[in-house]
């Protein structure tokens, strides 16, 4: 029987189309059947990539942590810091060879500089909160048609890396993120899995009334739910699906190998700075040990929207960068001591950078487009800057990649999957508008590319 | 149950004394008794013609086991009409329990009560189906429930993410009262759309409440042709289904489009900037108010003015989209239609005017209406319709074909909701008195991926996570005080505590919230668990995250450990429902009452006998609790099926 796109369903084991399938048959006949999501009915083209050049990526990294600083940090006074006689004491500028650091503020990651690199001529496009937070998260301008589908780079990257459901935790875990861009068009398999560590376990992934009560429970409910959870429902595919996440979701509970990460003590807490940030980078550093299918984790830090005060000691920036530095720092150093640090790429930034120079009336600063950006591990050169600012780090004066330009955060995106050996050129075409989706977009004839330089 | 077919002209069982006026001179005061008698027979007949009307054309007792489904009205033509000519057989009506909960959740988002099912399938009244829907469509959650849907369609929100001007708290929440009111009201879509287009002034005033639809097309880090064109893009997409838009304001079709849409294909840049301008005298004024930063009640807000002069100019060279330049000597657009009409005095008065009356207005809404119902829409993505590809009578050149799955289907539908006065319930009433609506979801004997598109059986949808949430409200009767925030975070001065910040009073339900950073507040304390646990249901931002019906482990953990939603309504001590349940000593009778509760139907022989025998196992009251937290967690109380 043909569709009314003439497409002939009955013989499907044959056709070629079906040779690189980047939906497993299984998940689309499930959809079909279960009706949820109208457009995953109707295809209208193979499903089938195209890649655009011949690209090698670096391909050194399994894993990422994305550590997105909302609120935009102030560049200035950290990734590209600059001095005048508004820099307070308490930064305590050092040279560490040709790079500037404020030992003061961030003394355990200048003892890290040999693993970090700074990408110093990097530009925002927005400096609009919520527009360039989602600008970095999906990679791409959030009014553009295409971002009402697009994924996130973390479902991406999922997507590419992901066992699937052979995996005990999902490939793409966010901590600390209220909400935010989800899978887009791809499966939920591929959704975020939100956590806010804090030390004692995941959310909801214990009982209240104890495991003797909660297996009690479940054993009642599969055994009376049994008609529903054959994995044939006549309800179709939607039911099946919801029994599945139940079993992976059981799966996370009471299990000691999961606990492990999500369960880490006072004494463990101190050791990474005891702050949400610290909990969260401690989590980052036990999901990759443990090895249970994570590859992907966002860590998501608020506070940098520093308008007033921001040099208050004890307060504003020197308050902040304290928590950062006394996360990330033990984090590069147990990947190091794990030997995971040279397959993890380590990406910090924020929406934007901050306005330079002398504060503004409040004794703070501002939204600005200029930014930095930290990267650290995957065996990346560290030690160094790629890029240089004016004396103020109001512009970019030497864009420091073969690009000769701004970075921006498609480059950075390109940079991500890159590393991790995903070809950042790919062009999917099972997505519902049917235009194609780019892993990293073009935009008026610009080719955004990885920076390579990171590694040279 | 038999089937009950009444042909129309059946007059000769009216009784003959009907067509005898009374007599002559016999009045009330002559002859009361035979004036009363007269008049009695008269209603009695007339009574008896309707009935038998009615069940003709909306009762819907079940089919007989192999009879074909009955046709009430044009959607069953169209529906059971292709069936037939495909050699596909339908599926069985549904049973009276899967109608009634998923009109029910279909129609006002609550799952119905036992004693609701119980009536329903006791009675033997033959218009039972078109009585309860009747009930649903003037039902005040009705309010709520298409409240939010309108609200997901036009994305309003607190503060959306590409934004310059943002509706803030206060401007949501106008409009949120507004449309439920409008709702209520039962007014036409026409007039409420009209009034989002064509509004404005202060966007917190309440008066001004339709004027942040407006306020949502702010186009941030842009000149303003951008936020010209963001207008142009909502409108078109929500109300028209002409999403393709958004790609024409960047480049014109060709060379672009041809993969999907033959109308886009000959549309140019400069046709949908024509369009755009209907909005270039639009003006966002940020409102400064005179006191300085903090604290005044009009802080963020926006003046939605229009100015006396302006045009769409050609003279942009950053921003969101592509340089913007002169077109031979054209500098300065003025606005046409896509019909060609150029508009004249008030423009965006102009363009609302075109757009209700434009063809595709009444067949967007009946295609997202059918999709609402039926899963899929007759045309799906519902915001990529393609004039070119609309019309059977013009159908579109190879190897393109006709965009719906049923075309007739959607235009006769689009007709009956114009000829309705665009009237959401009436549109929703014929949709669901059809037997296509009403098959049930189970299949026999196979199901084949070639029968989605024909609507062969009913799809299952899981309910929504404000239906969620409210089902577990309601079938436990224990009421959480939800409120959400009343001013913005900035007319209050900062050192406000969050806790005593202005809030609404307490409502129990979900579906009365009017966004997704939704309620705030829990029995009167700040409190995110409500909103984590809707989020985790996917309700979407209307913004950056669409809302979605698709399952995730995180669900799981929520209905079987969420100790703020869940656990503390399946106690005995905390839910008025339960505590009623445990005096009834019959425990069968107790499973059915709870099932009948929970999930809208009886127990099946195996459900019963294994939940009556967990009585044997723990305490009674232990036993209640445990069979609580399975009906929750069942797949089948998530889904309206």
């Amino acid at each position: 029987m043909r569709d009314r796109f003439g497409i002939d369903w009955s013989n499907i084991k044959g056709s070629h189309f079906w040779a690189r399938p980047q939906l497993s048959r299984r998940l689309f006949f499930r959809h079909c059947a279960s009706a949820v999501g109208g457009y995953f009915l109707m295809p209208s083209r193979p499903l089938e990539t195209v890649a655009k050049a011949a690209v090698s990526p670096i391909g050194t990294a399994k894993n990422v942590i994305f550590i997105l600083m909302a609120g935009g940090p102030s560049h200035c006074d950290t990734f590209d810091l600059k001095e005048g006689v508004w820099t307070p004491s308490f930064m305590a500028p050092t040279s560490y060879g040709d790079l500037r650091w404020p030992q003061g503020i961030m003394p355990l990651l200048g003892e890290q500089l040999d693993h970090i690199a700074l990408l110093r001529s990097t530009k925002s496009w927005a400096a609009v909160h919520e527009l360039s937070r989602t600008w970095i998260q999906i990679g791409r301008n959030p009014i553009s048609g295409l971002a009402k589908i697009a994924p996130h780079i973390g479902s991406v990257v999922s997507l590419e890396l992901g066992l699937g459901r052979k995996a005990t935790l999902p490939a793409f875990v966010s901590l600390n993120t209220g909400s935010g861009p989800d899978q887009g068009y791809l499966t939920p398999d591929h959704s975020p899995f939100y956590v806010n560590p804090n030390g004692n376990g995941i959310g909801n992934a214990s009982h209240a009334d104890g495991q003797g009560v909660f297996d009690r429970r479940f054993n009642l409910l599969q055994d009376i739910d049994a008609e529903n959870r054959s994995g044939a429902s006549e309800l179709g595919g939607a039911v099946d699906e919801v029994a599945s996440f139940n079993l992976s979701a059981r799966k996370l509970m009471y299990n000691p190998d999961v606990n492990r990460i999500f369960t880490f003590d006072a004494a463990q807490r101190a050791l990474y700075g005891t702050t949400a940030f610290g909990n969260a980078c401690i989590t980052a550093r036990n999901l990759l040990r443990a090895n249970l299918g994570t590859r992907f984790i966002q860590i998501t830090m608020g506070g940098w929207d520093m308008h007033q005060n921001i040099y208050t000691p004890n307060a504003g920036l020197q308050n902040l960068t304290r928590q950062f530095d006394s996360g990330l720092a033990p984090l590069i150093a147990d990947l190091k001591t794990d030997g995971l640090l040279d397959e993890t790429l380590i990406i910090a930034m924020g929406e934007f950078g901050r306005t330079t120079g002398s504060p503004n009336g409040q004794a703070g600063r501002d939204h600005f487009l200029q930014q930095a950006v930290l990267v650290a591990g995957a065996k990346i050169r560290g030690k160094r800057a790629i890029g240089a600012t004016d004396e103020a780090a109001r512009a970019t004066s030497e864009p420091g990649w073969s690009a000769e330009r701004d970075i921006r955060v498609e480059d950075v995106e390109a940079t991500i999957y890159s590393a991790l050996g995903v070809d950042w050129t790919t062009v999917r075409y099972d997505d519902p508008l049917g235009r194609g989706f780019e892993y990293v977009p073009t935009n008026q004839g610009v080719q955004y590319a990885p920076i390579h330089e990171l590694w040279s | 149950m038999a089937l009950a077919i009444f042909a129309w002209a059946q007059e000769d069982s009216v009784p003959s004394e009907q067509s005898t006026a009374p007599e002559q001179g016999c009045t009330f005061r002559s002859d009361p008794a035979q004036f009363l008698n007269a008049q009695g027979r008269t209603r009695d007949a007339v009574h008896a013609r309707v009935r038998k009307f009615a069940e003709a054309h909306f009762s819907t007792v079940e089919a007989g086991a192999d009879a074909a489904p009955i046709r009430r009205n044009f959607i069953d033509d169209e529906i059971f009409g292709k069936l037939d000519a495909m050699n596909v057989k339908p599926a069985k009506i549904s049973s009276d329990e899967e109608f009634l909960r998923r009109v029910y959740l279909d129609i006002i988002g609550r799952i119905p009560s036992a004693n609701d099912v119980k009536e329903f399938v006791a009675s033997a009244a033959t218009d039972k189906r078109s009585r309860v829907i009747e009930t649903l469509i003037t039902a005040p959650e009705f309010n709520d429930k298409w409240g939010v849907w309108f609200q997901d369609l036009v994305g309003m929100t607190e503060i959306p993410s590409t934004n310059n001007r943002r509706p803030q708290i206060e401007g949501r929440n106008a409009f949120d009262g507004w449309i439920r009111e409008q709702l209520s009201h039962n007014r036409p879509m026409t007039a409420i759309v009209y009034d989002t287009l064509t509004r404005g002034g202060n966007n917190f005033f309440t008066e001004n409440a339709p004027a942040n639809f407006i306020v949502l097309g702010s186009a941030g880090m842009g000149p303003a042709q951008d936020t010209y064109d963001q207008m142009l893009v909502k409108s078109a997409t929500s109300y028209l289904g002409l999403g393709h838009y958004d790609c024409l304001l960047c480049h014109s079709g060709r060379n672009h489009l041809e993969q999907l849409t033959v109308w886009g294909t000959k549309g140019t840049r400069s046709d949908a900037q024509r369009m755009a301008a209907h909005f270039s005298r639009v003006r966002l004024n940020n409102v400064v108010p005179g006191t300085g930063q903090y604290g005044h009640a009009l802080y963020n807000s926006t003046d939605v003015v229009d100015a006396a002069a302006g045009t769409y100019d050609l003279n942009t060279t950053f921003g969101n989209r592509p340089g913007r330049t002169p077109i031979g000597s054209e500098r300065n657009l003025t606005p046409e239609y896509r019909d060609g009409t150029r508009a004249t005095g008030n423009w965006r008065a102009a363009f609302a005017n075109k757009l209700i009356n434009d063809p595709l207005f009444g067949i967007n809404f009946a295609n997202r209406l059918w999709k609402e119902f039926f899963g899929i829409g007759l045309v799906d993505p519902v915001d990529t319709l393609d004039p070119d590809r609309l019309d059977a009578n013009k159908p579109p050149a190879s190897p393109w074909t006709l965009q719906a799955t049923h075309p007739q289907l959607l235009i006769k539908l689009s007709q009956f909701f114009v000829e309705n006065d665009t009237n959401l319930r009436e549109l929703i009433k014929t949709i669901v008195h059809s037997s296509a609506y009403q098959l049930s979801s189970r299949y026999e004997p196979e199901w084949k991926v070639e029968y989605v598109p024909l609507f062969a059986r009913h799809y299952p949808r899981r309910m929504m996570a404000e239906e969620v949430h409210d089902a577990i409200v309601k079938a436990t009767g224990v009421m959480p005080q939800l409120s959400y925030q009343l001013v913005n975070n900035q007319t209050i001065p900062q050192i406000t505590p969050a806790n005593s910040r202005p809030k609404s009073d307490p409502v129990a339900w979900a579906m009365k919230m009017p966004d997704a950073t939704e309620p705030r507040f829990l029995n009167g304390t700040q409190n995110g668990s409500v909103v984590n646990f809707l989020n985790t249901f996917l309700r979407g931002n209307r913004d950056t995250a669409r809302r979605a019906e698709t399952g995730s482990i995180l669900q799981q953990l929520s209905l079987m450990n969420d100790n703020t939603v869940v656990l503390p309504k399946i106690k005995i001590a905390n839910s008025p429902y339960l505590k009623e349940l445990a005096k009834i000593t019959d425990n069968g009778e107790l499973v059915d009452d709870l099932w009948l509760t929970f999930l809208s139907r009886k127990p099946t022989t195996a459900e019963r006998s294994k939940a009556v025998a967990h009585f044997t196992k723990v305490a009674r009251n232990t036993a209640i609790e445990d069979l609580a937290w399975v009906a929750v967690n069942k797949v089948d109380f998530l889904f309206s099926y």
